[in-house]
C-alpha cells in the first residue's frame, strides 16, 4: 500500500542532505514575544546578539521600503517605529535568504531563485500596503517563503526534479503539475510540511501549501490570494527564474478578495522592481 | 497599435481597446478618438495606461518589428492564463510594452 503523500513527503525531507536548521535566531525571538512582560528591549537584544543579522534588518528600515524621513540608527528604536511582530518576520525572512547556500548551478540558479521569491515578498507586501494590512512584513514573509519546497526538492531529489523540470518545458504544462506526475506531490506541498517542521505560525503553511489553488485556503484566504497574485505578476515580468517556464495558472477568486484597481498596476510595478533591486543588494551584503 | 501612459496622450490619438475602471466598468469604448475632455477624464478616473491605434509618439517602423517580436513572445508565455481576465489583461500590455524595449533596445546596440 503506497504511505500518504505527508509521510513520502517527510521521507524527501530527510533524505540525501536533510533540511537545513530554521534560521535559529526565530525560536528565540517567538519566545521573547510569547513571555507576557517583554518588550522591545527584549526583543532589540536577541537580534543584537547576531551582529549580521542586526545590519542587515538596519539596512532594510532604513531603506525605500520602509521610506522613513530620519535614519533609524538602533534595533530597539527600530522595533518601537517598525513593530515586534514585524520585526520579527523581517528578521526571519533576512535568515533564511542564507539557507540552501550550496545547491549545484546545474539544478537551479540560486541567486535566480531568491530574486524571485524577494520578488514575490516584495510585491506581496505592496498589496498588503494598499489595503492597510496591519502587519504588511507578514505578507512579506509569506511571498519569501512560498517556494522553499522547491529548494527542497532540487537539493534532496535533483535527479527527478530535473525530470519535472523537462515534462515541463516539453508538455508546455505548468512545473507543479509535472511535479505531482513524478513526485505524487507538488513544491507546495512540500514547502507547507517545511513551515511545520520549523514550526512556523499556521498562516505561513497554509500560504504555501495553497499559492497555487488559493480558494482552498480556509484560515487565511487573504494572505494566501496576495502570494498567488504576486506570484504570477512575478511570472510574468519574469523577475528571476523559480522553475515556471510560462504564467503559472491563474485563480480569478484571488483577485476578488484582494480588492484592488487592476489601474494600480504599472506604478505597482514599477515600486516593486525598485523596491527588488534594493532588497536585493541589501540581502546579499552579508 | 500602442500601448501608451496618459501622459504620453494627445487629442486625435484613437482607442485601440476599451478603457474601463477598476471594475471593469466601460468608459470610453474602443474606436473612440480622444479629445481635451477625454483625456481629463482619464487623470480624473485614475488610468494610467490606454492602447492607442497607430504608433505611440516617438515610435518608428523598427519599433514595430520589436513589438511583434515581443508579442510572439507574451504569447507563449501567456499561455496557460485566461487574458480576457482584467489583471492578466493589464500584465499582458505592460509586460509586452517593457519586453519590447528590451529587445529594441538591444537590437539598436544601446
Amino acid at each position: 500500500m503506497t504511505p500518504p503523500p505527508r509521510s513520502r513527503i517527510r521521507d524527501l525531507l530527510h533524505s540525501n542532505v536533510g533540511l537545513p536548521s530554521p534560521p535559529a535566531v526565530y525560536d528565540r525571538l517567538v519566545r521573547v514575544l510569547d513571555h507576557p512582560r517583554s518588550g522591545s528591549a527584549d526583543i532589540a537584544q536577541v537580534i543584537t546578539e547576531d551582529p549580521s543579522l542586526t545590519a542587515r534588518l538596519l539596512r532594510i528600515v532604513n531603506s525605500a521600503l520602509f521610506g522613513f524621513p530620519k535614519p533609524i540608527k538602533t534595533i530597539t528604536q527600530a522595533v518601537r517605529v517598525v513593530g515586534t511582530n514585524q520585526i520579527r518576520d523581517l528578521a526571519l525572512a533576512t535568515s533564511v535568504t542564507t539557507l540552501f547556500r550550496d545547491l549545484p548551478k546545474e539544478v537551479i540558479d540560486l541567486s535566480s531563485f531568491w530574486r524571485h521569491s524577494l520578488g514575490c515578498a516584495v510585491v506581496a507586501r505592496l498589496i498588503a500596503s494598499h489595503r492597510r494590512e496591519p502587519n504588511v512584513e507578514s505578507f512579506f514573509l509569506c511571498g519569501l517563503m512560498h517556494d522553499i519546497g522547491r529548494l527542497v526538492i532540487y537539493t534532496n531529489a535533483g535527479a527527478e526534479a530535473s525530470k519535472a523540470l523537462l515534462l515541463s518545458i516539453q508538455e508546455g504544462a505548468p512545473l507543479h503539475t509535472c511535479e505531482k506526475a513524478v513526485f505524487t506531490f507538488d513544491h507546495a506541498q512540500v514547502g507547507a510540511v517545511l513551515m511545520d517542521e520549523w514550526k512556523f505560525p499556521a498562516m505561513y503553511r497554509e500560504a504555501v501549501a495553497f499559492h497555487h489553488r488559493p480558494s482552498f485556503a480556509g484560515t487565511f484566504p487573504l494572505e494566501t490570494a496576495a502570494v498567488h497574485v504576486a506570484d504570477i505578476i512575478v511570472n510574468a515580468a519574469q523577475w528571476g527564474f523559480s522553475g515556471e517556464q510560462k504564467i503559472p495558472p491563474h485563480d480569478p477568486s484571488a483577485w476578488e478578495i484582494l480588492g484592488l484597481d487592476v489601474n494600480l498596476l504599472p506604478s505597482l510595478m514599477e515600486m516593486a522592481e525598485r523596491q527588488l533591486d534594493e532588497i536585493i543588494d541589501l540581502t546579499s551584503a552579508a | 497599435m500602442a500601448y501608451v501612459s496618459v501622459e504620453q496622450t494627445e487629442p486625435g490619438m484613437v482607442l485601440a481597446s476599451d478603457v474601463v475602471t477598476g471594475r471593469g466598468q466601460v468608459l470610453i469604448i474602443t474606436g473612440q478618438e480622444l479629445t481635451e475632455k477625454h483625456l481629463r477624464g482619464l487623470r480624473t478616473w485614475g488610468v494610467t495606461h490606454v492602447e492607442i491605434q497607430g504608433e505611440a509618439p516617438g515610435s518608428t517602423q523598427v519599433g514595430s518589428a520589436f513589438r511583434e517580436a515581443a508579442g510572439l513572445e507574451m504569447q507563449v508565455h501567456f499561455s496557460n492564463v485566461d487574458t480576457n481576465h482584467c489583471l492578466i489583461d493589464a500584465l499582458y500590455q505592460h509586460c509586452w510594452h517593457r519586453r519590447a524595449e528590451v529587445l529594441s533596445l538591444r537590437g539598436t546596440g544601446s
